[in-house]
């Protein structure tokens, strides 16, 4: 017989599967760099579904001006001083996005659709960058190539 | 000059006598890749460090590995198992060898303006020279190891200018064999310097962990326009990952550094900006070694058994996996995982890993950790 602790667990999961990440969430300005700082937050605490939406969101917003960024570069916009990349806004925060819900997309153990996103990141966002606090800029497409590369690794 | 014989053995098991040193040349492939040639043949370096401890450079073969790299010049007088020199024993197994030749550190406290040092340090490295230049496994000089300052994100000039000198020497005593200098790669700066510095420096070597898949576009932005090599790289550096509230840092799984192993050479290899210039790579450590813990670098166990590096390194060198895989390290999982907990209390702690092919044994080992003592 299943005890009355179980009940409010089933219940209160029947109740999270029910209701949307989104109904949830906190968007505060709707920015790009607000919602891209939320997923990474959101992620960094193992809270997979709002950083989910978080990101969901973000691509939902800035997708198509993200691209259009990119589709002007023909290589890495200069990164110095930092200030100089805030003109490519949408693309660093939406290719940087993608990068985390590749990450999480690994966590969860679907290897196929983080692959997927990785590979979305490298074809169609390649020259994002984005802010290490440690003081550098890194490349987000670079380093989804490298997690492609490590998918490969994996038992046959 | 003395006259050294040596006796090897061919492919076809036939003794063959050389006397002579291999001829090897630096020159673009057909595609315009920089590559080293051996006798007239390209030798792209699948390279590995170590190799030290009986056998090794056996195992080193048997992956599809081509070249051992050493720090010192002592390394090359250790007997294998068959009783054989290391220098010897590779060149039987048909692997080349980069003999390092160790220039101090400042930092160890020694001064490069006292002349008296700098004229001792001169007459051991060219009587290392001598000693092994006509050895026919030589491929090429490794000179230095990381003795511009690790640290630095420049190099102390004055080791670089001695570094300039030293090559300069070397190339007098032995024309046939290229050299090459190995920093600890830290950024532009320091490759800058070389360039100013070391014009005589043919080939560039670079220790470099995390960032090793885009070290060639970054030494090309500062610079760098001959040859490089990776000659250290594998999994992230214990400086580059997280740590634990007191200070422990999060060692990866096996499975973990498999995957940034083979990552890690095809991106600086085969695929991205810079590959031109990359000669090859020499995984980091082809053996086992304390570094942090024991079990941070090293690619084997000290039984001898391979780990999941191991395996990536023989995909991307011979293009096919082993035969029996690594098993892998799913998860490892207890409530006490990177916790402070108290002594003498019992922790569950689950296990998931697969091994297609033979089964696993399961044994475990806890470890205690002091920052006081490197581990």
């Amino acid at each position: 017989m299943r005890s009355w602790s179980g009940w409010v667990i089933a219940l209160a999961l029947a109740w999270g599967l029910a209701e949307p990440a989104s109904a949830q969430l906190d968007y505060g300005d709707f920015s790009s760099a607000t919602l891209t700082g939320k997923a990474w937050s959101e992620m960094g605490s193992q809270n997979y579904e709002a950083a989910l939406g978080y990101i969901a969101k973000c691509l939902e917003l800035y997708e198509a001006q993200a691209k259009t960024m990119q589709a002007g570069l023909s290589d890495y916009p200069p990164n110095t001083p930092p200030e100089a990349t805030s003109k490519f806004w949408a693309l660093n925060d939406v290719g940087t996005c993608l990068f985390i819900r590749g990450e999480i997309e690994l966590k969860r153990g679907d290897k196929s659709a983080a692959k997927a996103t990785f590979q979305k990141l490298v074809n169609e966002l390649k020259y994002a960058q984005c802010w290490d606090t440690n003081g550098w800029f890194w490349k987000p497409a670079d380093a989804a190539k490298k997690k492609i590369l490590e998918l490969e690794f994996e038992q046959p | 000059m003395a006259a050294l014989s040596f006796t090897s053995v061919a492919a076809e098991n036939q003794p063959v006598r050389t006397e002579r040193p291999a001829e090897v040349t630096l020159g673009p492939n057909p595609a315009g890749d920089w590559r080293f040639f051996v006798n007239g043949r390209e030798f792209p370096v699948h390279g590995a460090g170590g190799a030290g401890a009986p056998g090794l450079l056996e195992k080193l073969k048997e992956a599809g590995g081509n070249c051992v790299r050493t720090w010192g010049i002592d390394a090359l007088e250790v007997r294998m198992s068959n009783g054989d020199r290391f220098m010897d024993r590779a060149h039987q197994l048909g692997l080349m060898v980069v003999p390092g030749l160790w220039v101090q550190h400042e930092r160890h406290g020694f001064d490069y303006s006292d002349p008296a040092f700098i004229t001792r340090q001169r007459t051991q490295l060219l009587a290392q020279v001598r000693a092994y230049r006509d050895h026919p496994a030589v491929l090429a000089w490794g000179l230095g190891n990381e003795m511009e300052g690790p640290a630095s994100p420049t190099g102390s000039v004055v080791v670089l200018q001695e570094v300039e000198e030293l090559a300069k020497l070397i190339k007098q005593e032995d024309p046939h064999h290229p050299v090459m200098t190995v920093i600890a790669f830290t950024g532009g700066g320091k490759v800058a310097n070389l360039v100013q510095y070391c014009p005589s420096i043919d080939i560039l070597g670079l220790n470099t962990y995390g960032a090793a898949g885009g070290a060639g576009s970054a030494i090309k932005a500062a610079g760098w326009t001959k040859p490089f090599a990776i000659t250290e790289f594998g999994v992230n550096g214990f400086w580059e990952v997280g740590k634990t509230d007191w200070g422990a840092p999060y060692e990866p799984t096996s499975q973990e550094k498999g995957r940034s192993f083979y990552a890690a050479h095809r991106m600086v290899f085969e695929l991205n900006d810079g590959k031109e210039l990359c000669v090859g790579t020499f995984a980091f450590l082809w053996g086992w070694k304390q570094e942090k813990t024991d079990t941070w670098f090293g690619m084997f166990l000290p039984t001898l058994e391979k780990l999941a590096p191991v395996d990536a390194m023989t995909k991307v060198w011979t293009g096919h996996w082993p035969t029996n895989r690594c098993p892998v390290l799913n998860a490892l999982n207890s409530p006490a995982a990177a916790k402070r907990i108290p002594p003498g209390q019992e922790f569950p702690a689950t296990v998931e890993v697969e091994d297609p092919e033979v089964g696993v044994r399961l044994a475990g080992q806890i470890r205690e950790y002091g920052p006081e003592r490197g581990r």
